[in-house]
């Protein structure tokens, strides 16, 4: 018995000396993963087009016009506008933050999706990172003998959240202006749609790229077409009235969006639209449509108007 | 600190940081951006030439339903007070020439319109979408940002006292 119990001891000093050199390894790739996370935010990767700049500023944009959408991806004819102004002002070389600026002058602060982060709004941003730095020094305190386990994962997300933080411009790499000149998607879309004719994604970008370029008949009867390969998706009704309205042809708009409410009755943007419509032809569906409006959407960016509106009206 | 103290301390600290976090108005009494371009028919149009007029500038579009309604607002308004120096200046927005023209035609107003196809002047103005009017004062000061359809009441509150002032 006496053997045996030596036995069952013996492998114990062992596996403490086996233990060491593992936390060195924890600690030594905690560290590279540190130095990977500093060099990320410190050193620029490849060089961003003009094209990308624009992408990433507009995203960083709120589409005043829509609910919760940015502007690079928002097909609102002042969304259309607002990318230009920033292809523009990226041109000129300006940085992300003075095009921020320069928005902010004109919109306000709620132009952009990322709030400020100044007076005492820096509070809601600090808070979270002061409880997380609180968390990590009562697990440090409380597990003194683990320090090297639990420190090192500490210091990397602390210096994780302080790259994040960091100011810079990552566009300063970028191009000169005239590097990157845009050209005309539509041939390209096209030629993909026509070799595709089932692919709704192809189908939706031509119809926007061409109610981007003014094509508004062009653009309706592709819209037209994606809402054949999608026919109970509203939103595509609406962009196909919208592109009928902009292209001058109402009747037929009206007809689009008539459609669209028989697939969702309280589709936002189709009773804001066909309403107003109605609401000009002296038609009273249009007051109903408009309150239908501010019924499924009270805190649309438009619902503030069309109640002023009604409330004129009556 | 009790819990109740402590629980009244975070409710007034939040609502100071909500109140904190409300953002001022727009651009209201500054100076109206520039706007100049050209128009419809071709002429070029400048807001700098009507300095020391009070201007009302109207971004508007034919495709634009809500803007029929206040095109007889603004015909009425040139007529009441023309003589006393309000001038119009239309922002045509992401629009085409004809049915653009044809628009004005239809509703019988003056009003000369910048050409805006790309929409970039309409952003350089904070437009948010359509319809939207400005009031400018004789200094060339924005007073008055106007969203949505322009009413007589408008014109008599707002635009009527900045041009007899």
């Amino acid at each position: 018995m006496s053997a045996g119990r030596q036995e069952l001891r013996a492998p114990a000093p062992r596996a403490r000396t086996r233990r060491r050199p593992l936390r060195w390894v924890v600690a030594v790739l905690a560290g590279a993963f540190a130095l990977t996370g500093i060099w990320a935010a410190v050193v620029p990767g490849q060089a961003p087009t003009q094209a990308d700049q624009v992408r990433t500023i507009s995203q960083t944009l709120r589409c005043p016009t829509c609910l919760g959408e940015d502007v690079a991806d928002s097909a609102s004819p002042i969304a259309e506008a607002m990318r230009l102004v920033v292809a523009e002002q990226v041109a000129e070389g300006r940085s992300k933050e003075e095009i921020q600026a320069w928005f902010t002058a004109r919109y306000g602060d709620e132009v952009l999706l990322d709030p400020p982060r100044r007076g005492a709004g820096w509070v809601l941003w600090l808070l979270p990172m002061g409880v997380l730095g609180v968390g990590a020094g009562v697990l440090v305190a409380g597990r003194r003998h683990r320090l090297l386990t639990f420190g090192a994962p500490a210091a990397v997300v602390a210096v994780l959240i302080a790259a994040w933080t960091l100011p810079g411009d990552r566009f300063e790499e970028a191009p000169p202006a005239g590097a990157d000149e845009q050209v005309s998607a539509i041939p390209v879309l096209s030629a993909a749609a026509a070799e595709s004719p089932g692919n709704l994604t192809l189908r939706l970008a031509l119809a926007r790229g061409l109610e981007d370029e003014g094509r508004f008949d062009d653009a309706a009867q592709e819209y037209a077409a994606a809402a054949r390969l999608s026919p109970m998706e509203p939103g595509i009704r609406y962009r196909h009235a919208f592109a009928l309205l902009r292209g001058g042809d109402q009747d037929r708009a009206e007809d689009v969006l008539t459609q669209s409410l028989d697939i969702d009755a309280d589709h936002p943007a189709t009773l804001l639209l066909l309403g107003s419509i109605r609401q000009q032809q002296d038609g009273a569906d249009g007051t109903d449509l408009l309150h239908r409006f501010l019924q499924v959407a009270p805190d649309h960016p438009s619902a503030a108007e069309v109640r002023a509106w009604l409330e004129e009206e009556d | 600190m009790r819990p109740t103290r402590l629980c009244a301390l975070g409710l007034a600290l939040v609502l100071v940081l909500l109140t904190a976090c409300t953002s001022p108005a727009g651009s209201e009494q500054q100076e109206a951006p520039e706007l100049a371009g050209t128009g419809l028919s071709g002429e070029h149009i400048d807001l700098a030439d009507h300095r020391g007029s009070v201007v009302i500038v109207a971004a508007w579009a034919s495709w634009c339903t809500v803007c029929r309604a206040e095109m007889p607002v603004f015909a009425q308004a040139q007529q009441d007070m023309g003589e006393e120096g309000l001038a119009l200046i239309g922002l045509n927005l992401q629009d085409r020439p004809e049915p653009a023209m044809a628009f004005l035609r239809d509703h019988d107003v003056e009003l000369p319109s910048i050409v805006d196809s790309d929409g970039t002047l309409s952003v350089h103005w904070g437009v948010r979408g359509l319809p939207t009017t400005f009031l400018i004062d004789r200094e060339g000061r924005v007073v008055d940002v106007h969203h949505g359809q322009v009413t007589e009441n408008w014109i008599e509150d707002v635009v009527a006292p900045v041009v007899y002032r």
